[in-house]
């Protein structure tokens, strides 16, 4: 009797919220405790307490009712009191009566669950549209589905001293690289933080240095893209909680390879990474250009360009530099109200980017058009991008571009190029170097990734350093 | 991170201190030259030209409007003189990256036109590439005229020479060109010659010069036998060549399909062999007739004539008259006979070598000029 008064009391302290029933039976009690706010109640009273109470004449210990009266798949005994705490507060039930020292745990878990819909980050033509959803068994049961291998492994790991989130790492055994493995098993066993909330948490944890800009983990919504990683020997993370799965090792190329790459045409995935690759370097470099061209070099064109240029910008009275800054940071200033538009006003964001700044500023004299031209361009550039994530320090490096252009002419912008080019062959992700394929240079991998095409890449690219090279 | 960044500020500070862009500028803040103009006029430099004027585009509305030129001009008793008065009436400095010719007034070219080429060279935004021109009129006037043709004179000029350079019917002598025809120091060289022709800019013909100065000038109806041997394009030549025969006229249009100078030295003598393979090709008849094979091997042996004479006669002016080698046969041997070229002087012996010239001409569309295309040219 004492024991069942110390269990209650125990229960009661984890929360206010637990809610502690007694089944009254002919020889004792049992007890049901669960938080009602986490739980299924129907599957509380259809599966524990319907059956329980069919067998109200029955003398029953804990053994009986685990095995033979619940009708809930996943349940198990414990007698470690200590437990209680976690167990309950992730959504089981906890069944224990007077006259038993172990109590059962039942998973009567109910989550808000949102339907597996269509991307909304990865957007493609061609390729399968089950996007991730923040229930992270459907998830797993994605990748599952996809890839029916008894080697495929998926390591679970609790973090966050508060918010418990699960965190599990997929990977197939005898392909991907131990090193690697053991590596970010490392980095999340390390970790020590109150909350999870988002899987950009342990992208940053993944970091070798916090202050990196360039993404080292790839961000995955589509669960094909997630598969063809892991098939390459790569890490797929996923955190409960996070529609956004995570891809380790991932390097500077590949963020600009889409799935369609290797659907599509082979033709057509040549000529659209080269076009992504061009796009990449417009964005970083067009308006630095520019202001070289304008204010410095202007030698460079042609005549009649020459001419064509110092006439758009006869009226303007600012300088190249100070004009080049205000579009690109107009255009920013665009793509972040357009993130946080409302759907309803989204066709303002048009009206007012196209007619109020391109429109009526060339009209009035204040920009010159060839800027409007350019800065539109460079932002269409950094949409061409098939993860996002790679143009975020594209877009901040440009300004330090044009800034050093403005002051250095050519010199200026292959400076800071030059010093982004330096910055990005000294970074590593899991140790390999973040431009691998291209330094150090290797023409097979080149080739690998530029033909995308699964006949004619019989073996896995080689700065994985997979277990399995070959593809089979 | 605290070093890197120590690095990083070393090297921006070192190169705006050693690099010295110092020259910012935006464009539009500068006078953009299209065209100059040098003349003399009473022992007196004379800069003339014509820089871009720029209309602001809100006039018109949304369309950027094209470009208009003013003219300029300045007389000074050096070049740096007239550079200085023209530089005291002018809001920017000026930008002569964008010059697309130099024309050099007739008066002045007699006199030497070295001097100018050479301040060219010197001069570090000046394109090497621009083309330069002797002009009948006073570049000041030519400069000046009003053309609906182009946006500016300068460029009308441009792109007239350009586009008889493309036909084979000029050449397109640019600066960097003449300077290096200067610094081999043992030949002369031609330069396109413009002029006004019923109120109209056009080619005029071919201006001789020899030691940088003007000596003569070819009309363009003489310059066919030269371009024979200066045009370097040799598959876009086309030249016209009209043959009349008995009672009926065919005009051909000829183009060079190999050509081939070699030069032997011989006795003291050069030898200068040319070898010329034209492709001709029937453009049309006056009369439409029936062209047998025969006629046609009468036909290829005149055309052969004539361009050899056209040649010939071109070379003994340059022989006899200008005592200058004006084709760059200079060139030549220099690459076949080093050593002789080393010992010789090519400006003294040029005048006495020998010149054999071959000309083969070939009819290339014979099918069409049969109008019974299926029968074979027949035999007469």
């Amino acid at each position: 009797m004492n024991q069942k008064k110390l269990w209650i009391e125990k229960l009661q302290k984890i929360d206010d919220k637990v809610l502690i029933k007694k089944i009254s039976m002919d020889y004792g009690d049992i007890f049901l405790a669960y938080i009602p706010l986490l739980t299924d109640r129907k599957m509380i009273s259809e599966y524990i307490i319907k059956p329980i109470l069919n067998k109200k004449s029955e003398k029953i210990d804990i053994e009986k009712l685990l095995h033979s009266i619940i009708y809930i798949d996943d349940a198990f005994s414990d007698e470690n009191i200590e437990k209680l705490e976690e167990y309950i507060l992730k959504g089981n039930s906890i069944i224990f009566c007077s006259y038993s020292k172990d109590y059962i745990v039942a998973n009567t878990k109910k989550t808000q669950k949102r339907a597996v819909s269509p991307p909304e980050l990865e957007t493609t033509l061609r390729a399968p549209k089950d996007a991730f959803t923040e229930s992270l068994e459907t998830n797993l049961s994605l990748i599952r589905y996809r890839i029916k291998d008894k080697s495929l492994k998926m390591d679970s790991y609790c973090i966050g001293t508060r918010t418990k989130t699960d965190v599990v790492m997929v990977y197939i055994e005898d392909i991907v690289n131990t090193e690697y493995v053991q590596e970010v098993k490392e980095k999340l066993s390390k970790v020590k933080i109150d909350g999870i909330l988002e899987s950009g948490y342990i992208q940053k944890i993944l970091l070798n240095n916090t202050f990196d800009m360039f993404p080292q983990t790839g961000i995955a919504e589509r669960s094909d893209t997630v598969c063809a990683n892991i098939l390459e020997g790569k890490i797929g993370i996923f955190i409960e909680g996070s529609n956004i799965a995570l891809v380790v090792p991932k390097i500077f190329i590949e963020f600009l390879d889409a799935g369609e790459d290797h659907y599509d045409n082979l033709y057509l995935g040549i000529f659209s990474k080269f076009l992504r690759v061009f796009s990449l370097f417009a964005s970083l470099l067009l308006s630095s250009l520019y202001v070289a061209i304008v204010s410095f070099h202007t030698d460079i064109l042609p005549p009649q360009f020459i001419l064509a240029l110092a006439t758009s910008r006869i009226a303007v009275p600012f300088n190249s530099i100070v004009e080049a800054i205000l579009m690109e940071l107009i255009a920013e200033i665009l793509r972040e109200a357009s993130i946080r538009l409302p759907k309803q006003v989204g066709p303002a964001i048009g009206i007012v980017g196209a007619i109020v700044i391109g429109q009526a500023a060339v009209a009035a004299g204040v920009i010159s058009p060839l800027i409007v031209i350019i800065v539109s361009l460079s932002m269409l550039c950094s949409f061409v991008a098939p993860d996002y994530t790679i143009m975020s320090p594209i877009r901040i490096l440009k300004f330090m571009i044009i800034f050093l252009t403005g002051i250095l002419g050519l010199f200026g912008l292959v400076m800071g190029f030059t010093l982004i080019v330096i910055h990005l062959s000294s970074l590593t992700t899991l140790g390999i170097p973040y431009l691998s394929g291209l330094a150090p240079l290797k023409i097979k991998d080149i080739k690998h990734y530029l033909l995308s095409e699964i006949t004619l890449s019989k073996k896995r690219p080689s700065f994985l350093k997979t277990k399995d090279q070959v593809r089979k | 991170m605290l070093k890197k960044a120590y690095e990083i500020l070393i090297l921006i500070i070192c190169s705006i201190a050693l690099v010295g862009c110092w020259d910012y500028r935006d464009i539009d803040q500068k006078c953009v030259v299209v065209s100059i103009g040098v003349d003399k006029v009473k022992n007196m430099i004379e800069f003339s030209g014509e820089v871009a004027q720029f209309a602001s585009s809100k006039e018109k509305g949304e369309k950027a409007q094209v470009a208009n030129v003013y003219n300029m001009e300045s007389l000074g008793k050096t070049f740096g003189e007239a550079r200085k008065n023209y530089d005291s009436s002018n809001p920017f400095p000026l930008f002569l990256g964008a010059a697309r010719v130099v024309v050099f007034g007739q008066d002045y070219a007699k006199e030497g036109i070295g001097s100018y080429l050479n301040r060219v060279d010197r001069t570090t935004d000046y394109r090497k590439t621009v083309l330069a021109v002797v002009s009948k009129e006073k570049p000041s006037i030519l400069l000046n005229t009003d053309t609906q043709k182009d946006i500016a004179v300068g460029f009308l000029i441009e792109n007239i020479i350009g586009y008889l350079e493309n036909k084979g019917r000029s050449i397109y002598s640019t600066v960097g060109d003449l300077l290096s025809d200067i610094e081999l120091q043992q030949a002369g060289y031609v330069m396109p010659y413009i002029g006004m022709k019923k109120d109209n800019i056009s080619y005029l013909g071919l201006a001789v010069m020899k030691d940088s100065k003007l000596i003569d000038i070819i009309d363009e109806k003489n310059t066919q036998g030269m371009l024979y041997l200066l045009v370097k394009n040799l598959s876009s030549f086309e030249g016209i060549e009209e043959i009349e025969n008995k009672n009926n006229k065919y005009s051909f249009l000829i183009s060079i399909k190999k050509r081939k100078i070699k030069i032997d030295y011989e006795k003291n003598i050069p030898v200068i062999y040319i070898d010329l393979d034209l492709d001709a090709q029937l453009s049309y008849q006056y009369y439409r007739e029936h062209l047998h094979k025969k006629n046609i091997e009468k036909l290829e042996k005149e055309i052969s004539k004539k361009q050899k004479q056209k040649i010939q006669q071109i070379i003994q002016k340059a022989q006899k008259e200008y005592k200058c080698d004006i084709f760059g046969f200079a060139e030549y041997f220099r690459a076949q006979h080093i050593q002789e070229y080393e010992k010789m002087k090519w400006r003294e012996i040029f005048p006495n070598s020998k010149v054999v010239i071959r000309v083969n001409t070939k009819i290339i569309n014979t099918n069409l000029v049969n109008q019974n295309v299926k029968e074979k040219v027949t035999e007469e």
